[in-house]
């Protein structure tokens, strides 16, 4: 009984986190925040668009 | 019943599979670690589930798998591989060749598996998803200890868990050390997870997890296992800031903890103690000096099950208290083929000094990437990036128990700590990769902007 139960038990866990782990798009790419050339920042976290290259006027 | 439930989860992660071909690599580390033909008796034993799992991961990868070009091939896979090159040259070489054979079956898989893992995990979503799946699979068999545990079904090789195999995870001492790994990664996944959100269902599940894992060197009466626990404790203790206090409350919860435990579990860990008294002490002690001994006779090492040829004798002494006096009874003991009892001389009698030297490369250099890892993304708050230093420390204090764990079992090639090295991998070549992307920021912000240069006024 035990038995049935714990198995029971995990493998819904695991069939229900497979499902929603297919249904995840960063599955195969991160998000853009990641993939994005930042600046390093050992404290602060890094910021969209901080390593933009700003063209002289 | 139970074999055709576990046949239909097999078969449905192998049809999720066609559509994200990732979730093979998952079902490989499931049947890895679970080994679900153990658990069948009939329709499980006919079918090559580890094979088929096998197969997937690696024509999902070089035919489907759209990262693979992120993929890394690091300093530790290339230990993992010369490890595996020079374990099969011991095993050509091997004293007993058929015992060797058999267990170069599963290492070379293991082995490769460790050193693949981390190639296939190229995202976040990825580290999670195998971390998940890894706790996921050992809390089978944990869950299930632990609960059987609390029922009373317990004792040194007497509590028996979803199998009545005692090999691989299903070894007592094995389970218990493994158990206690779990715990740390555990909580890493209730607090930074993703795949579930981080409510109260997952808090309770992973509090109900910590229980059954701790239980299970209760449950298995094994020595490693309280070892193990106590090793967890102390890294506990050590990452709080008020140690002092912790650690007071810590060691009252266990004198208090101590009249509840049963009794087979007290008089075996008394023998940690008077260990000269106890045989199974005794004889890791004259095993592990026959196996040094042997390893400079044999420098190369003697190959896969080297230790089916020692034997040796020694003495157990036990003193018995009586009213006036101490009685002290010495027994000669004859023993032979006695296994290692310790990974690090399973390495030194099996694979000789060279093999001792990769294995201890390999988790030095774990512990010490893991150690970079922690420190440099430490402080970190930004929901993208706050979960890479705690995992990096659940990491490392996995490997630490395990370490200290493997002194006392044979355990140098078990598949979870090869998943738990894999993963260390993975996660230090995504950090590497996230730091080359922050350098190449740095030297677009430095560079001096190309143009048309501007008039003078």
């Amino acid at each position: 009984m035990v038995n049935i139960l714990t198995i029971a038990l995990t493998h819904a866990i695991m069939l229900l986190a497979a499902w929603r782990i297919m249904l995840r798009d960063d599955l195969e790419r991160d998000p853009e925040i990641l993939l994005e050339p930042v600046k390093d920042s050992p404290q602060k976290p890094a910021r969209k668009g901080r390593s933009r290259v700003r063209p002289r006027a | 019943m139970t074999e055709i439930f576990l046949l239909a989860f097999f078969s449905a992660i192998l049809v999720l599979g066609l559509r994200r071909p990732f979730l093979w690599v998952l079902l490989y580390l499931y049947v890895d670690i679970v080994s679900p033909n153990k658990v069948g008796t009939q329709i499980l034993t006919h079918i090559p589930m580890s094979l088929i799992a096998f197969g997937a991961v690696f024509a999902g990868w070089i035919l489907f798998d759209t990262t693979k070009k992120q993929a890394r091939f690091g300093v530790r896979q290339g230990l993992m591989i010369a490890l595996l090159g020079y374990c099969l040259m011991t095993t050509i070489t091997a004293d007993f060749a058929d015992t060797a054979w058999e267990k170069w079956a599963w290492v070379w898989k293991t082995l490769i598996f460790a050193a693949f893992l981390p190639m296939t995990i190229t995202t976040r979503v990825r580290l999670e998803s195998a971390v998940l799946f890894y706790i996921l699979a050992l809390g089978t068999i944990v869950i299930n200890g632990g609960v059987k545990t609390v029922f009373g079904g317990g004792g040194y090789d007497t509590l028996r868990l979803l199998v009545d195999n005692n090999s691989g995870l299903y070894e007592s001492s094995t389970i218990a050390c493994a158990a206690i790994t779990a715990i740390p990664l555990m909580w890493w996944l209730a607090s930074y997870g993703t795949v579930f959100p981080r409510n109260w269902q997952t808090k309770v599940f992973a509090i109900g997890y910590t229980f059954a894992a701790a239980l299970i060197p209760i449950g298995t009466s094994a020595r490693t296992g309280l070892v193990c626990l106590a090793v967890f404790a102390g890294l506990l203790i050590l990452q709080m800031k008020n140690r002092l206090a912790y650690g007071f409350l810590l060691g009252t919860a266990l004198v208090i903890s101590v009249p509840f435990l049963p009794a087979s579990f007290t008089e075996r860990m008394e023998t940690i103690v008077n260990f000269q008294s106890d045989e199974s002490a005794s004889s890791r002690v004259a095993v592990w000096k026959w196996t040094v001994d042997y390893a400079v006779d044999n420098p190369k090492g003697g190959g896969f099950t080297a230790y089916r040829s020692n034997s040796f004798s020694y003495k157990t002494r036990t003193v018995n208290e009586g009213s006036s006096s101490e009685v002290i009874t010495e027994q000669k003991v004859v023993d032979e083929a006695r296994a290692y009892h310790s990974s690090y001389f399973e390495m030194l009698g099996e694979q000789g000094w060279i093999g001792l030297g990769l294995f201890l490369a390999l988790h030095i250099l774990g512990l010490s990437q893991m150690q970079k890892v922690k420190r440099r993304w430490k402080g970190k708050e930004a929901e993208h990036e706050c979960w890479v230093s705690p995992l990096a420390l659940a990491l490392q204090q996995a490997h630490l128990i395990y370490l200290v764990g493997a002194t006392f079992v044979g355990i140098a090639f078990q598949p979870f700590i090869m998943i738990v090295m894999g993963l260390q991998i993975a996660l230090w070549s995504y950090t590497k990769r996230l730091d080359s992307k922050a350098k190449e920021g740095d030297r677009i912000t430095r560079r001096p902007a190309r143009g048309p240069v501007p008039a003078m006024p």
